[in-house]
């Protein structure tokens, strides 16, 4: 996971995979960027390993996002378009997804 | 097979083999008792359960077979089919079968099952309904016919799941059990309920809040789908409706106002039995982290008795004090680890239910099975490694030791011969015994067979239980005809080794006629002993603290009235004495007195001569490395805190050399 925040972005590069293995990183490092109001993009387009915790942190971040009026993106890649797919999330990440 | 589940595959093995083995001592139960309300509701949960766990897997090959199989089982249970022996010993086949399918898949999780197994499941399938056609009523069949329609009719199931918090943990997706449920019918509706999942200010990362409510339309049976969640089933909360049921118009009013969020009620949460309770206070944890555990503990006490030594050397009372106090916890910690390690015996003994079964049947024999002490403790290491010797002796003791019933019949014996499996603490050791009622040991056969094989010269006068130890010699064998159970040579003398490896001792007494009792001496474990430190010389040994009796001195005076004897009375009773230093050829201060460390191993006692004695120790026992490996009077060494090497003594092995002696 890459991080790169400034200009009133923090664009958070999944790399590879948002699984169990990842999610408390993320947590540790996205929450003391919360407090900077950047609009946040997450990019998934490289993803290639994602589980239901992956996507759980996902939904946890909009919902954390939306509530501040804060933006959240996400850039979909496959398996995040697979996956949210499955779980019948499309509508619900409609309007995030770029 | 389902390929995310690959990572579960031990997992999945581990349980079924504790299934099986239950469904084995039911069954074993039921032959030996009759019939039993209890024991047959084990064997077909069992059953149930590893069909539920495979068809998860998605090893259909299983859920097939063993499908059959608990057919059968429910109607036992029902009572619509009475349970015979014919029954009973086509239970215990399909048991062997699972148990091979379930390797099969373990040794090739992607591939299809080979040619061998797929007929022998098949024929054991033919078996199976053989028994529920021939057993069945008219009604009955009626309801076959019935349950077969209605499998090929489409259920249609509402399940509303809220998963538990600690999935994620145990190493659960919620992808699977859903993908899963997809593979098996076709999912109508799902909703993942967003709400249940908090805020990222308040979110635990690895905790998991999904819940979902699923239509899902299937041929499928609601058990089957509630079998879909049995590995979560405990910490979850499950509800499976059948719509088409009773509850269908209720069911079908929430179907045309679908809810947002997932349908608390008709929570389905099997009730939990005193034992399932139980049950909840065991984890399943990999042996090796155990082992790895009790390495670290050894190293602690190394490192620790190293801190001892120079806290000592220092003479700075603080100091020692505080490492005192860390040694006492340290101890403690030492005996919970070990004690980790310690499983019962009788696990394994009950194993054994079915080997003489099978051997007994094998060879027209009649026997019963008494086990006593199965809850005698056992390191599981030694545990796993005695099981082998002993099922070669069981298989002696019943195809060589217990006659026919019609011989027994003849000499007076019950026609049902006993083989007895006994298990005990005893000085330091675990012994284990296995005693027939059979025709014992003929020393005249075994000493000419002995001459005969050159292992003993003609017209040597042997005592009896060096003529029984003959048996145990490679080669040695009397049996008159090879049988596929034993009789071929080979076998006690790989018995005795392998005892040997495990430091232990075996023990042959037999009377002709009577029967025969074989005794096994075991260390309780190999990692940690209690130790106590000698020396002699400049070497520094140690004694198993649990073998040691009592410690003497040996004063001048009786070492004049010993003269050159090795032995002295020790308040009546004759104590053979082994002179480490003599007999090791240490070079050492001659002095006044010695002291004498008594020691004690079964019914056997020695007193050993050492120069000092220096208390006792926490002894990690570290293997001897390959260029001693046939040093035999030593069963290990261990690294004192001063940094040198101790040597622990083997008693049993210094034992039967002084009794050669």
């Amino acid at each position: 996971m890459k991080i790169f925040a400034e200009d009133g972005l923090c664009f958070v590069d999944m790399e590879h995979s948002l699984t169990i293995n990842e999610v408390e990183v993320f947590k540790h490092e996205i929450t003391p960027l919360l407090t900077s109001n950047k609009e946040f993009l997450i990019h998934c387009i490289d993803v290639v390993d994602m589980d239901s915790a992956g996507l759980q942190i996902l939904i946890s971040l909009k919902k954390y996002l939306e509530e501040k009026k804060i933006i959240f993106e996400v850039s979909a890649g496959i398996k995040f378009k697979e996956m949210i797919s499955f779980y019948r999330l499309e509508s619900y990440f409609q309007e995030a997804i770029v | 097979m389902n390929l995310d589940f690959i990572d579960m595959l031990d997992g999945y093995k581990a349980e079924n083999d504790e299934l099986l083995q239950k469904m084995e001592d039911a069954l074993m139960d039921i032959q030996e008792n009759g019939m039993d309300d209890e024991n047959i509701n084990a064997v077909f949960r069992a059953a149930h359960t590893i069909k539920g766990s495979s068809g998860m897997f998605g090893i259909d090959y299983i859920v097939d077979f063993t499908h059959i199989a608990e057919n059968l089982l429910d109607k036992i249970r029902n009572h619509k089919i009475e349970i015979d022996e014919d029954i009973i010993e086509l239970l215990l086949a399909c048991k062997d079968q699972m148990q091979v399918l379930i390797d099969f898949v373990m040794s090739d999780p992607e591939g299809d099952l080979d040619d061998e197994n797929q007929s022998k499941s098949k024929s054991l399938i033919a078996e199976l309904q053989k028994h529920l056609d021939s057993n069945s009523t008219t009604q009955e069949v009626e309801e076959t016919k019935s349950i077969d329609n209605s499998e090929q009719e489409i259920n249609q199931f509402q399940i509303d799941i809220k998963f538990g918090n600690d999935i994620f943990n145990h190493g659960f997706d919620t992808y699977t059990f859903i993908n899963y449920l997809q593979e098996v019918g076709e999912i109508k509706r799902l909703t993942t309920d967003t709400d249940s999942i908090p805020s990222f200010d308040n979110i635990e990362s690895t905790t998991c809040y999904m819940s979902y409510q699923i239509e899902l339309h299937t041929t499928k049976d609601i058990d089957f789908i509630k079998n879909a969640f049995d590995f979560v089933k405990e910490s979850s909360d499950i509800s499976v409706v059948n719509l088409l049921s009773k509850d269908e118009d209720i069911k079908k009013d929430d179907k045309t106002e679908p809810k947002t969020t997932p349908i608390k009620t008709q929570v389905v949460k099997p009730k939990k039995s005193a034992s399932a309770v139980k049950q909840t206070n065991f984890i399943r944890i990999e042996a090796s982290k155990v082992d790895s555990l009790i390495n670290l503990i050894g190293e602690m006490v190394i490192a620790n008795a190293g801190v001892k030594q120079k806290a000592t050397n220092l003479k700075n009372s603080d100091m020692i004090e505080s490492v005192s106090t860390v040694t006492r916890m340290l101890e403690e910690v030492r005996e919970q680890a070990m004690s980790i390690r310690m499983v019962p015996i009788g696990d394994t003994f009950n194993k054994f239910k079915r080997i003489v079964h099978d051997t007994a049947n094998k060879v027209g024999k009649k026997v019963d099975l008494v086990i006593n002490g199965g809850d005698t403790e056992l390191d599981k290491t030694v545990t796993e490694k005695i099981a082998d010797p002993l099922v070669h002796l069981i298989r002696n003791s019943v195809d060589h030791g217990i006659e026919t019933p019609e011989v027994r019949k003849e000499l007076g014996k019950k026609e049902v011969g006993v083989l007895e499996l006994n298990a005990y603490h005893d000085a330091g050791s675990i012994a284990i015994e296995i005693i027939d009622d059979g025709k014992g040991l003929d020393t005249e056969v075994l000493l000419a067979k002995g001459i005969e094989k050159g292992l003993v010269e003609a017209g040597a006068e042997l005592t009896s239980k060096e003529i029984f130890n003959l048996i145990l010699q490679p080669g040695f064998s009397t049996a008159k005809v090879v049988t596929d159970i034993s009789g071929r040579g080979v076998g006690m003398d790989v018995v005795q080794r392998n005892i040997s490896e495990l430091h232990g001792t075996i023990e042959i007494d037999s009377e002709k006629s009577k029967g025969t009792k074989i005794t096994i001496r075991l260390p309780l474990t190999l990692a940690i002993i209690d130790g106590f430190l000698t020396k002699v010389g400049d070497i520094n040994f140690i004694i198993p603290l649990d073998m040691l009796v009592e410690c003497i001195e040996l004063s001048k005076n009786t070492k004049t009235q010993m003269k050159k004897n090795s032995y002295i009375n020790l308040r009546g009773n004759v104590l053979p004495l082994l002179n480490v230093s003599e007999y090791f050829k240490i070079p050492h201060k001659e002095s006044a007195s010695n002291n004498v460390i008594v020691i004690q191993y079964g019914s056997q006692k020695m007193g050993i001569i050492v120069d000092e004695l220096l208390g006792e120790l926490q002894t990690v026992i570290k293997p001897m490395g390959k260029l001693f490996k046939n040093l035999k009077y030593f069963s290990g060494s261990t690294i004192l805190g001063s940094g040198e090497v101790a040597l622990i003594m083997d008693m049993p092995v210094m034992l039967s050399m002084v009794e050669h002696k």
